[in-house]
């Protein structure tokens, strides 16, 4: 597929990348199975017909996803980017964004494409995304094998020094995180509700900000058309500890799940329904 | 504007502590370090000469660690500060230098 996306025009590639998410769709039923049962427990809608219509749109989301991915690193440049991602945000995150030097913490979701919004933001000011790699190695390299971009740089979570994400904020650097996939590791994790259902999830991003202070927006991008894309921005977010430490963490990050939903909600055939998310 | 979200009310579990000692700030840091429920850190073998990274510290351990040093002594730390530290020193002549400003 990758050598394709090379030599076709775009909107070829596009409809190459909806084919193969059919096809995945069809080869894959442990995962559709998966998908179709977290959109009926959501409640998005209320029928299997409809929910495996959802899922398929879902698995082509993904694969536009990869697509996008490559094509934005042949064709997103700093003096081009506004074409294809729109900032919606507070002039306040705005200011934060355009100043250099001021570093803030970023949490996303795993919904249209975060990767393409992640490049867009980079030519603005450094981001660093912290990342599990996938499973699938294929995967793993043409998404973040070599495809970082001047200011753009995956990092994976188990690579890294404990000081490393610290060094980032200090520098006045972004650091984005994903905070809704299912976390194994008892230190890290914390019990959140998400679509009505109790889910694990990391507390990396409270602890982050509540001990360094430094900003915390959430960030979503979807898409809005051929290479288009709205990136959602709320914040900044500043949270009042309480000295319960446990605690805050619970309400901050539930805080933050929450309108990881809201975007959801609002676009969920552009969620990555397929992930064993509701785990014990 | 920022969001503001949570309660707010005094971010503080102990006595301000601007009479401890150095030693007894030591034992204090000590104490917290046991009760980090996952970082399996042997106390008795921390020294001030002792680096963070022998510690054991993690990503998140570090930070949880920092909350309760933070809540424990009632003070606020800078993470341009933090990321200079390199042992068990650094962390106590820092803990001193804001305890008693």
């Amino acid at each position: 597929m990758l050598v394709v996306i090379s030599i076709l025009p775009t909107s070829w590639t596009l409809a190459v990348a909806d084919a193969v998410g059919s096809l995945v769709f069809l080869i894959l039923p442990k995962r559709k199975k998966i998908a179709v049962e977290n959109i009926l427990a959501a409640k998005i809608v209320d029928n299997r017909r409809e929910a495996a219509r959802m899922a398929r749109r879902c698995f082509q989301s993904f694969t536009r996803l990869i697509a996008e991915s490559v094509l934005a690193h042949a064709q997103i440049t700093k003096d081009n980017w506004r074409e294809f991602v729109t900032i919606e945000a507070s002039p306040a995150v705005m200011e934060l964004l355009e100043t250099e030097g001021l570093g803030a913490i970023v949490a996303s979701g795993h919904i249209g494409n975060w990767e393409v919004a992640a490049r867009a933001v980079s030519m603005i000011k450094p981001v660093n995304v912290i990342y599990r790699p996938l499973e699938n190695p294929y995967l793993e390299r043409e998404l973040h094998g070599g495809r970082g971009a001047a200011q753009l740089h995956h990092i994976s979570k188990y690579k890294e020094s404990p000081m490393r994400f610290m060094k980032i904020l200090a520098n006045g650097e972004m650091l984005a995180l994903m905070i809704d996939q299912h976390i194994n590791e008892v230190g890290e994790r914390l019990r959140v509700e998400f679509f009505g259902r109790p889910c694990w999830t990391t507390r990396s991003v409270a602890m982050m900000h509540m001990t360094m202070r430094k900003p915390l927006l959430v960030a979503c991008a979807v898409r809005t058309g051929r290479m288009k894309f709205t990136l959602h921005v709320t914040g900044p977010i500043q949270f009042r500890r309480t000295g319960d430490r446990e605690l805050d963490a619970r309400v901050l990050t539930q805080n933050l799940t929450n309108e990881i939903e809201k975007v959801a909600r609002q676009h969920p055939d552009q969620y990555l329904w397929g992930h064993r998310r509701w785990q014990d | 504007m920022p969001r503001v979200m949570g309660m707010v009310s005094p971010d503080r579990t102990g006595p301000f502590p601007n009479h401890m000692n150095r030693a007894q700030i030591t034992e204090k840091m000590k104490e917290l370090l046991t009760k980090q429920p996952h970082l399996n850190a042997d106390v008795t073998a921390v020294n001030e000469s002792t680096k963070l990274d022998e510690i054991g510290f993690d990503s998140i351990s570090i930070l949880d660690f920092m909350y309760d040093v933070e809540a424990q002594f009632g003070i606020e730390t800078e993470v341009a500060d933090l990321v200079k530290f390199e042992t068990v020193k650094d962390m106590l002549d820092y803990l001193q230098s804001k305890l008693s400003a």
